[in-house]
C-alpha cells in the first residue's frame, strides 16, 4: 500500500497543523454562534420593551429581515461546523493512530470534505448504513491506510459519473481486513468509470476483490505503528 | 431553589466567546460571572464560591483538568462542566473521571448549557 506520503513526515506536519487550525475554528464558530444568539436576543428583548413601554405594534423596523438573515447565518454556521468536524478527523488520521474511530465514520467524514467536488457533477454519496447482524471488530489500520486510496478512487470515479448520479458506498469488516465497495446508485459503474477505479486502486497500490462490485480490500497491519506525536497537539478544546 | 440562585463561573481563554456567552446568561437572570484563565479562576473561587464552574480544557497556563483536579480536592462540592471541541472528547471523558459533572462540545447551544447547569447544581443541591 502506498502510504508514504499520508503517514511521512509532511503528512504528520500536515495533519498536526490542519487539527491545530480545526480547533481554533471551532472556538471562532462557538463566538460566532454566541453572538447569534444575543442578536436574536436582543432583538426579543427590544419588541417586549417596545410593546410593553410604548405601545409599539412592531419594535425594530426591520425585525423580520434580520431574524431571516440570522437563520440564514446559523445555517451557514451548521455547515462550517460540520466540514470543521470532518476535516478534524481526517487531519487526526495522519498524526494519531485511528483505530478508536470506527472506518465508517472516517468515510463519513471523507465524504463530507468531498462533497464540493462531488457538486461539480451534482453527484451525491450516499455512506451505507446498514449495521450487518454480526460485526466482526475493525481490523487495526490508520485512517491514513484507506481514506487515501478511496479519495483518490473516488476522484478518479467522479469524471466518468454522469450528472447528477450517485455513488453508494459501504464498509465492511472481516478476516483482518477492511472492505469499501464503491458502487453506483443503481446498476454498475460504466466500463470507463469502472477501468479509471481500477486504475486508481492499482497505482495506490490497493487490493480489489474480484466480482462485479468493486470492493477495495485494506488489509491490517498490525507492524503498522501510530506516527509519533505530542498527546494533545491539534486538540480542540 | 431555581436556576436563577445558582452562582455560576464561566471559565475560557477564548474573551469574545466567553463574555457574549455571559451576557445572554445575564439577560436571562442568571448569577454569571467570566473570568478568561485558570489563574484567574483560582482567585475568583477562593473571592466567592461557586456553585457550578463551566471550563475550557484547553487554556494557555493553567488548564482545565488541572483545575478540576484542584477543585475537587479542595472544594468537591463545587461542580464542574467542562467545554470541549470535537476532538478533545477524550479530555472530556479524562475530565468525568476525575470528577466533573459532564462534558459539552464546542460550539453549544445556550439551552443546553443552561439544563446541564441545572442538572449540575441540583446534584449540588442547589436548583429544582
Amino acid at each position: 500500500m502506498n502510504d508514504s506520503r499520508a503517514a511521512g513526515g509532511d503528512g504528520r506536519f500536515l495533519g498536526a497543523v490542519t487539527a491545530a487550525a480545526c480547533h481554533d475554528l471551532m472556538n471562532h464558530f462557538a463566538t460566532f454562534s454566541q453572538a447569534l444568539g444575543l442578536m436574536e436576543d436582543c432583538l426579543a428583548a427590544d419588541a417586549r420593551t417596545r410593546l410593553r413601554s410604548l405601545g409599539f405594534k412592531g419594535g425594530f423596523e426591520h425585525k423580520e429581515r434580520f431574524q431571516e438573515l440570522i437563520a440564514m447565518l446559523h445555517g451557514q454556521l451548521e455547515r462550517a461546523v460540520g466540514l470543521t468536524e470532518a476535516l478534524a478527523l481526517a487531519a487526526h488520521s495522519v498524526d494519531r493512530e485511528g483505530r478508536d474511530v470506527p472506518p465508517p465514520e472516517a468515510v463519513r467524514a471523507l465524504l463530507v470534505l468531498c462533497e464540493r467536488l462531488l457538486k461539480r457533477r451534482k453527484v451525491t454519496a450516499v455512506l451505507d448504513t446498514a449495521a450487518p447482524a454480526a460485526t466482526p471488530p475493525w481490523p487495526a489500520l490508520r485512517q491514513a491506510d484507506y481514506l487515501g486510496p478511496v479519495l483518490e478512487v473516488l476522484l478518479a470515479c467522479l469524471p466518468h459519473m454522469p450528472m447528477g448520479g450517485e455513488l453508494r458506498l459501504a464498509c465492511r469488516a472481516g478476516a483482518g481486513a477492511l472492505a469499501v465497495t464503491i458502487g453506483p446508485g443503481e446498476g454498475r459503474f460504466s466500463d470507463d468509470a469502472r477501468a479509471a477505479c481500477l486504475g486508481a486502486a492499482r497505482a495506490a497500490g490497493v487490493e480489489v476483490a474480484p466480482g462485479e462490485s468493486l470492493t477495495l480490500v485494506f488489509q491490517e497491519q498490525p507492524t503498522s505503528t501510530p506516527a509519533s506525536c505530542p498527546p494533545d497537539a491539534g486538540q480542540a478544546s | 431553589m431555581p436556576i436563577y440562585d445558582v452562582n455560576i463561573l464561566l471559565v475560557d481563554d477564548e474573551k469574545e466567546f466567553t463574555s457574549t456567552l455571559a451576557e445572554r446568561m445575564a439577560l436571562r437572570g442568571l448569577r454569571v460571572r467570566c473570568v478568561y484563565s485558570g489563574e484567574e479562576a483560582l482567585k475568583e473561587i477562593a473571592a466567592e464560591k461557586p456553585d457550578v464552574v463551566v471550563m475550557d480544557v484547553m487554556m494557555p497556563g493553567l488548564k482545565g483538568l488541572d483545575i478540576l483536579r484542584h477543585l475537587k480536592a479542595t472544594n468537591p462540592e463545587i461542580q464542574v462542566i467542562l467545554l470541549t471541541g470535537q476532538a478533545g472528547t477524550r479530555d472530556g471523558m479524562e475530565g468525568m473521571k476525575l470528577g466533573a459533572f459532564d462534558y459539552l462540545l464546542k460550539p453549544l447551544a445556550l439551552d443546553a448549557l443552561l439544563a446541564k447547569i441545572a442538572e449540575a447544581a441540583a446534584v449540588g443541591g442547589k436548583a429544582q
